[in-house]
């Protein structure tokens, strides 16, 4: 718990009081849960975890942007309003610890969870400093009983885990800081290039997001292996999906099964009438979008994909494709290229929003695509050439061939030549001079 | 445990080794391989006994034709300004030419950086790779301890400025895609044209810059003359008169061209008006009715 705290307290120690205050409110609220017996006193109970968690996520996410859309649509309704934004610093990781410590005293409420009488240990799983910045967000029955263990070193975990770490800084410093140059030249100066260029500047985005936030997850449950903590599994190699719903089940997989967990299903999840399905859809892809921050465009992102979604539930298809492609085979079929570039292809439209700064940048960007231009020309300035899709193949090429595993280089073996091999392609390729914050750390 | 700190051990060595290999392969391509820019030129150059050199930054490289000099007046000479360049590049990109090679007169091109004394953040990063001679290091040493990192730890100074010296110079460079300087002896030209035409302000500080006065040091030991001279801006305001207190041989052409076909940007020439200066280059040092030879 120490260590987790000078952690989150080297980047501003006054922000620790807020990560103490959660992590007291949901302890005492879990242990009184445990003491009543009455329905009606623990849904207070709960209510009053939601109120404070969320009113404290509400407030240092979204007020701003309540505020400004409250004054546009007072405005537009003939009104006037002085608008009152505050300036306020968005605490880092406050949408990841807040949903863990929700899972928290949701799973007492719903009696699947002894509540901890061990403060220390709980405000440890709370703070817990590999994943507290940017996940994966941990339930608290996988990760709490983990700290009442005695702790044990284990080789083999220790040596899986430093693997994890230097495979996750590759794709970080590698794929996603290289591509971030690109992807930010292209996105900012989306109108004066050319159709080819701004499809170029999407595809390097869209493995900027994925290198970038699958890269923190791999150093996080890495660094947690070390101390022999098992971390959830966060990214399954989303981009070797065949429809957007197994995407769904390979991206971003903490957050997703929290909101499939405690927003999907006691909503009625599938079981309810088609209507009602078509909302809870909604509802949790939109949800799903505002969480990752207080803009409209990631809540577009969010009903771009619901869109999506919504066919393959309908038509009940969204578990079709629930094995890894081509489990035994080498090379996928005809039929499974063609999912999986369809999908491939959804992804990056709903990328576009979530990458621009406005909707209406969005949808320029995307008018830019098929105005049809695919002159070559930007391409061949230095810095929007082809020179990145090399490094992308190599890494598709050897996530293709361990998609069977949790990440490329997953086993207690040295594999001396391989990590070598990763390790001097750090060196050669990685971006080090212009170095990029996590883009998860912003929400 | 025993196994596992074993196991980092190895990891730790593979590390080092790789920088140790790396910094071998990128120190011999930037050596031997095809010239990226002008110091692997420079480095190339030895024996050269010539009438003029002309150091500065690229408002001394996209301004002096030699080939233009050299059809006017017969005159050898080369143009070694390196884009960015203060007045410590500047020091360092005589010393080296001196070390092989003589010249019988120095023209540096002074302005804006006159008062600097630390490194330019992008003008030392063609001399980065070289930093390990020991001629080049104590220049820069005194500025900041990461020049000792840059020496001392193999492979760091590649990774610190991978973007302009990194794995696509390398490649560039080592496939034989290099610059061929020896054509326009060191010119190169400014393309574009002018946008903003807001004046530019000199704000220097009346002092003396103890790089010059070391060049200055250098060049009496080697009998060489040194003339300072500030190139054409299109509009030039402030105090660059300050600079002739301090350096005895100053020519100031700042205000010398005003059309504005002539530059590329508010303070480089095009090819234009390079030619045009080159001209009067040529009128103020090389003929007997301007100069005194």
């Amino acid at each position: 718990m120490a260590a987790s705290y000078v952690f989150y307290g080297w980047w501003d120690w006054r922000f620790l009081s807020l990560l103490l205050f959660s992590s007291i409110v949901d302890y005492t609220i879990g242990l009184q849960m445990d003491k009543t017996s009455n329905l009606k006193s623990r849904k207070l109970l709960l209510f009053l975890s939601l109120f404070v968690n969320l009113g404290l996520l509400g407030f240092f996410k979204y007020y701003n942007f309540f505020i400004d859309n409250f004054t546009t649509a007072f405005t537009f309704f003939g009104g006037t309003i002085q608008p009152n934004s505050l300036s306020i610093i968005l605490p880092v990781g406050i949408s990841f610890y807040t949903f863990q410590t929700l899972s928290y005293t949701i799973d007492i409420y719903r009696q699947k969870l002894e509540p901890t009488r061990d403060f220390i240990g709980f405000a440890a799983f709370v703070a817990f400093f590999p994943q507290l910045v940017a996940g994966p967000i941990e339930r608290a029955t996988n990760l709490l009983p983990q700290f009442f263990k005695k702790r044990e070193f284990n080789k083999d975990e220790a040596i899986i885990g430093v693997k994890q770490i230097i495979w996750g800084l590759f794709k970080k410093i590698v794929i996603a800081d290289n591509c971030a140059q690109f992807a930010n030249e292209i996105f900012a100066n989306h109108t004066s290039f050319s159709s080819a260029t701004l499809i170029l500047g999407v595809i390097y985005f869209s493995f900027q997001i994925y290198c970038d936030f699958s890269g923190y997850s791999d150093i996080a449950i890495g660094t947690a292996r070390l101390f022999n903590f098992k971390l959830m599994v966060n990214f399954r190699y989303p981009y070797f999906s065949r429809d957007i719903a197994e995407f769904w089940r390979r991206w971003h997989i903490s957050l997703t099964t929290w909101f499939r967990d405690y927003v999907y299903i006691p909503l009625g999840g599938s079981r309810v009438t088609r209507t009602k399905q078509i909302r809870n859809v909604f509802i949790v892809f939109i949800v799903s979008g505002f969480w990752h921050g207080a803009n409209w465009t990631f809540i577009v992102w969010g009903a771009i994909n619901a869109l999506f979604f919504i066919p393959l539930l309908l038509s009940n298809k969204n578990r079709i494709n629930t094995d890894t492609i081509a489990a035994n085979r080498i090379f996928p079929t005809f039929i499974e290229i063609v999912s999986l570039f369809s999908t491939y292809c959804i992804a990056l439209f709903g990328w576009v929003f979530f990458r621009a700064t406005s909707i209406k940048t969005a949808f320029e960007y995307i008018g830019g695509i098929f105005k049809g231009d695919f002159s070559i020309e930007m391409l061949r300035l230095e810095r929007f050439s082809f020179e990145l899709l090399p490094l992308i193949l190599i890494l598709l090429g050897i996530e293709w061939f361990s998609r069977n595993s949790e990440f490329p280089l997953c086993s207690a073996k040295p594999n001396y030549i391989k990590v070598g091999a990763v390790i001097i392609m750090i060196l050669v390729f990685g971006s080090f001079s212009i170095a990029q914050d996590f883009i998860y750390f912003q929400f | 445990m025993r196994k596992f700190i074993t196991y980092i051990i190895v990891l730790v060595s593979i590390l080092v080794g790789s920088m140790y290999l790396l910094d071998s392969i990128y120190s011999w391509v930037y050596q031997n391989g095809a010239y990226r820019n002008k110091v692997m030129w420079m480095h190339d150059l030895k024996n050269e006994d010539l009438d003029y050199v002309v150091f500065g930054s690229s408002r001394a490289n996209n301004y002096v034709i030699p080939n233009i000099i050299y059809e006017k007046t017969g005159k050898r000479g080369l143009n070694l300004a390196i884009q960015a360049s203060g007045p410590l590049e500047i020091k360092v990109a005589v010393k080296e030419y001196l070390k092989h090679n003589t010249a019988n007169r120095i023209f540096i091109q002074v302005d804006h950086s006159y008062s600097k004394e630390k490194p330019d953040r992008t003008g030392q990063l063609s001399w980065i790779p070289y930093i390990v001679d020991d001629d080049v290091y104590e220049s820069f040493e005194p500025y900041g301890s990461e020049y000792k990192l840059f020496k001392y730890l193999p492979f760091y100074r590649y990774q610190v400025f991978d973007a302009r010296l990194g794995y696509r110079n390398v490649l560039l460079s080592s496939l034989n895609k290099g610059l061929d300087y020896s054509e326009s002896k060191g010119y190169t030209e400014s393309i574009g044209n002018l946008q903003k035409d807001k004046p530019y302000r000199f704000l220097l500080e009346d002092k003396s810059n103890s790089h010059f006065i070391e060049i200055n040091e250098i060049c009496r030991l080697n009998n060489i003359e040194v003339v300072y001279f500030t190139s054409p801006i299109y509009k030039a305001e402030g105090n660059l008169e300050i600079i002739s207190n301090h350096l005895s041989n100053y020519y100031n052409f700042s205000n010398i061209l005003h059309e504005r076909n002539l530059f590329s940007n508010a303070d480089h020439v095009n090819k234009k008006g390079a030619m045009l200066f080159t001209e009067v280059f040529v009128n103020s040092f090389f003929t007997c009715q301007s100069y005194k030879e």
